[in-house]
């Protein structure tokens, strides 16, 4: 464990750990192109109403399933529209949900994880019982589950993978709480006048910090993932709403016939997960004390 | 400065068992060559049990390794000298043949037991595979052998023992098993780097009686590493006092112990724990072990020696014969140099 | 080891419990009127005729009561009625079961037999061209989605090369590639972790050990090194297990494997909820019994777990 930080010296302090991570990750090219991707699917998403070349909605029956063309650089589905369009908008569908999930799967692991390591006894135990059968559990069947039972639509696939993705960070916060328990300054810091609160957002978030973005941007992997999946099978996003998933579900009619509509999409869906775990991967070695040396 | 020849002691004209000359093993690492052993050079005869004495860090263990091939490449490398064995220069010889050395004429028992056998794997197998690494042995045989050696070394029950893996054996049995993994080939020669550092002193002394044994009962040359010199009086023949990546005191121990001649021999000697004293009056001594990167300059005990004059921190002091077969590394027995600052 | 195997085994039914008490409030909250649900019947419009179903069903005991039957029920392997079939819940999961088992296992085969040699390789020439390749490579597998993978690979395989079936069941061609597609990201991870293991435990004193017996590099290898990586090794492939059986709904959907995954996402699209509750339900189950199993194999490759 390292020893308690501010998190203004964290993020900005001369060896903070950001400027560590930077040094650490500036050698590490495959975290560099996992970066760079990330930044382009932001920038799409955000510019999608800008860059996007047609309106992804827009129906042409009489040129569907056309091949890949200058005019339409990743060909026409089943309706006639542009694929790269829908693309470009269902990287927004793509990162809220990630960027959703993490979120509120952060709030419940903080919530639950302070609470754990605060109060410890009978209520530590029965969170942490809990964390294990989610850990263990395949969150991706449990989500297939909940949004059966929920219904589906694309809130119901971002609450059921938040609901399974909670306690890696619950343990994070935990462990940290406990350490800082342990710690005799935190004791008097408390014994000051500290809230639990302030505590936990002056020392334990800040101290979290490390494995927390890891988790999260691992995480953003494999909820853009998991959303893909269940809008594949039918149970996420609904039509006409453009999805990576269900593009590539609704290419599966026409593979032999227009093998585009699959192909290209899954292309990008593979690259940003790629992108995800490439980038997570160098950040846990950039963050991990036993690997620098 | 030929100081190989010097080490010869007379009347031991014949071939040595095992000859180390001007051994250099460096560690190259970011901050640049770590010498962690600099030009060492020691002899050791059939029936010796010669101590190497130093402390942690200072390149005993490396010493060890080096003469068996073992260090870790990289970012360790033996970058010169000789390890002349049965009047062969090990480091000469092709991995194979290197292959057929370890473990049958040369065996080597490390400092902790536990993590130095295999968790997994039964301790009776553990010595069968030692047998049958060098021999073609019938598993059936080898194992009656691995169960007789477990005897030997004083393990009771061995059979029950042989079934049993490591961690259901207390550390004192461990250590004993790994030396009947070492003795079931029958080496020339026996490395014993610290086997009893890990141990109780109970423990320890029961393994040592052990090895005591060993050299009364078998043809079996012992080098034995350690930081402890009181060991080294009750077991070792000879001895050798390692600073720093280089040998400041070489001789037989009668002599080293009755005249210490080196300085940080002194210290040592001054060191050594006794039951009979309480530990904090230990004397320890003063000032850090040297960084090997950039070693000190002349004599590379000159920062924490006593005696130091300017001289030390210039000139690096040569083997000095001052009785028959005993020699240090130090200035004050250069009295020409030491005069005439 | 027959008591290590027994005490594992009795961690079924606390698993069992929680697992149909999931079950049971799923089924509680499930959307509509569980009578309908369970039924499969339109509303008919006469409450007295539903009023005298609840009693039937039990519907108006206390809560713990129905869950007390519905677990009594459960193990007498009564899992209702499909609703769209009419078929008892339990013949078509159990038809449907072994299927997945299958696939899942050999998929798991398929990971093993690319990533273990590959991870070993890679660890022993650590460094090289082939570890960064290695490397990258692994991560690549780890993070292409089965779904569009195994679409990917039936186009090539099936309909370009004509080499495989395109989808089904029956013959032994018809599983290699939908068990490659569900195989390859697991390959990927177990290359990754076998490496890792392999370079920590090279470092061990015990390898060290071996080399100063005069072993060859080859045997310090496979009788010492691998033996011990392949610790945390089983230990993830029985996680693993849970994620291939996750990866198997999208698998049997791509190839129209007539598995438990493909079944569910059927019922689930159709609403047949008794279906997609026995699905879950025996695929949970599957699940911990697996994990059981690796349990076991564990404690067999690594003697200190029984004495713990």
């Amino acid at each position: 464990m390292r020893p308690l930080k501010d998190l203004k010296k964290l993020l900005f302090g001369e060896s903070s750990e950001l400027s560590i991570i930077i040094e650490h990750l500036k050698s590490d090219k495959p975290a560099l192109f996992g970066l760079a991707v990330i930044i382009l699917l932001v920038l799409m998403a955000v510019f999608a109403d800008f860059i996007s070349p047609y309106d992804p909605n827009l129906q042409d029956l009489s040129r569907r399933l056309e091949p890949p063309s200058w005019e339409h650089p990743f060909g026409r589905d089943e309706f006639g529209r542009d694929i790269l369009s829908r693309i470009i908008y269902g990287s927004r569908i793509s990162l809220t949900v990630g960027v959703v999930v993490i979120t509120i799967s952060l709030l419940i692991g903080t919530a639950l994880g302070a609470l754990s390591g605060y109060i410890g006894g009978w209520i530590d135990l029965v969170i942490m019982r809990v964390a294990d059968i989610f850990l263990a559990f395949p969150g991706l069947l449990l989500a297939i589950g909940l949004t059966a039972v929920l219904g589906q639509s694309i809130f119901n696939v971002m609450a059921a993978l938040a609901i399974v993705n909670w306690p890696g960070y619950a343990r994070v916060i935990r462990s940290q709480i406990l350490y800082i328990k342990g710690l005799d300054y935190v004791e008097a810091a408390r014994i000051m006048g500290a809230s639990n609160a302030r505590i936990l957002a002056s020392h334990v978030l800040p101290n979290s910090f490390a494995p927390i973005i890891v988790l999260a941007t691992i995480g953003m992997g494999w909820a853009i993932l998991a959303e893909a999946g269940l809008s594949f099978l039918g149970l996420g996003v609904q039509p006409p709403t453009p999805s990576w998933g269900s593009i590539i579900a609704t290419g599966r009619d026409f593979i032999f016939r227009a093998p585009h509509i699959t192909t290209i999409p899954g292309i990008v869906l593979a690259l940003s997960i790629l992108a995800f775990n490439l980038f997570g991967d160098g950040l846990r070695d950039a963050l991990d004390p036993r690997l620098r040396i | 400065m030929t100081l190989d020849l010097e080490y010869s002691e007379k009347g031991m004209q014949h071939n040595h068992l095992l000859e180390i000359v001007d051994l250099k093993t460096y560690f190259f690492t970011k901050r640049g060559a770590v010498k962690a052993v600099d030009g060492i050079s020691f002899t050791i005869d059939a029936g010796d049990v010669f101590g190497l004495v130093g402390e942690s860090g200072c390149g005993k263990s490396v010493t060890a390794l080096s003469i068996l091939r073992l260090v870790p490449d990289p970012p360790g490398k033996i970058v010169s000298g000789q390890v002349i064995f049965e009047g062969e220069d090990l480091l000469q010889k092709s991995e194979e043949e290197m292959r057929s050395i370890r473990g049958a004429k040369i065996s080597m028992i490390f400092q902790d037991p536990l993590t130095s056998l295999d968790p997994i794997v039964r301790v009776g197998e553990q010595i069968v595979e030692a047998i049958r690494t060098h021999t073609n042995m019938n598993p059936q045989k080898a194992w009656e052998k691995a169960v007789k050696i477990l005897t030997e070394v004083g393990i009771p029950d061995a059979e029950i023992r042989a079934k049993q893996y490591p961690f259901q054996l207390s550390g004192g049995m461990r250590q004993r098993v790994m030396i009947a993994i070492a003795l079931v080939t029958e080496p020339r020669l026996l490395i014993a780097d610290e086997p009893t550092t890990n141990l109780d002193v109970t423990i320890q002394a029961q393994i040592l009686t052990l090895l005591k044994e060993i050299k009364a009962k078998t043809q079996t040359s012992i080098l034995f590493i350690t930081h402890n010199l009181g060991i080294v009086a009750w077991l070792c023949n000879k001895l050798a006092v390692m600073y720093a990546g280089k040998i400041v005191e070489y001789g037989a121990t009668k002599s080293v112990f009755s005249n210490p001649l080196h300085p940080y021999t002194t210290l040592l000697l001054k060191a050594v724990p006794r039951l009979d004293i309480k530990k904090e009056m230990l004397e320890s001594i003063e000032g850090d072990v040297p960084d090997l990167v950039n070693p000190p300059s002349g004599c590379r005990f000159h920062p924490r020696c006593p005696y130091a004059k300017k001289i030390c921190s210039i000139i690096q002091p040569p083997m000095i014969e001052v009785e028959e077969g005993h020699y240090a590394s130090c200035l004050i027995y250069d009295k020409e140099k030491w005069r005439s600052v | 080891m027959l008591r290590y195997i027994i005490r594992r085994l009795l961690l079924v039914i606390p698993v069992f419990i929680g697992v149909s008490l999931i079950a049971f409030l799923i089924m509680k909250l499930t959307p509509g009127d569980p009578i309908l649900n369970v039924l499969g019947m339109q509303p008919t419009g006469d409450p007295s005729f539903i009023a005298a179903m609840r009693a039937e069903l039990g519907l108006d005991d206390p809560i713990y009561i129905q869950y007390g039957k519905f677990l009594w029920r459960i193990l007498q392997g009564d899992l209702g009625r499909s609703i769209g079939s009419n078929k008892p819940v339990i013949i078509l999961v159990s038809e449907a079961l072994p299927r997945t088992l299958l696939l899942v296992v050999s998929s798991m085969i398929v990971a093993i037999a690319i990533g273990i040699p590959v991870g070993v390789v890679s660890s022993v020439r650590q460094h090289s061209a082939l570890d960064h390749a290695t490397r990258v490579g692994s991560i690549f597998a780890a993070s292409l989605p089965d779904f569009w993978l195994g679409l990917m690979l039936m186009m090539v395989f099936s309909y370009y090369l004509g080499l495989t079936p395109i989808s089904g069941y029956g013959k032994p061609e018809h599983i290699i590639l939908p068990a490659t597609t569900l195989g390859i990201g697991l390959a990927g991870l177990i290359t990754r972790l076998t490496r890792s293991s392999m370079l920590e435990v090279i470092r061990q004193d015990y390898i060290r050990a071996a080399k100063a017996k005069g072993m060859s590099e080859r045997g310090v290898i496979f009788k010492h090194a691998l033996r011990n990586a392949l610790i945390p090794i089983v230990t993830v492939l029985g996680l693993q297990f849970g994620f291939l059986l996750a990866g198997a709904f999208f698998v049997e959907w791509v190839f129209a494997w007539p598995g438990i995954g493909r079944l569910a996402v059927q019922a689930i699209q159709q609403r047949d909820y008794p279906v997609v509750l026995g699905a879950l339900l025996v695929t949970s189950i599957a699940y911990v019994v697996i994990n059981i199993i690796v349990d076991i194999i564990y404690a067999y490759i690594d003697p200190r777990v029984q004495y713990e």
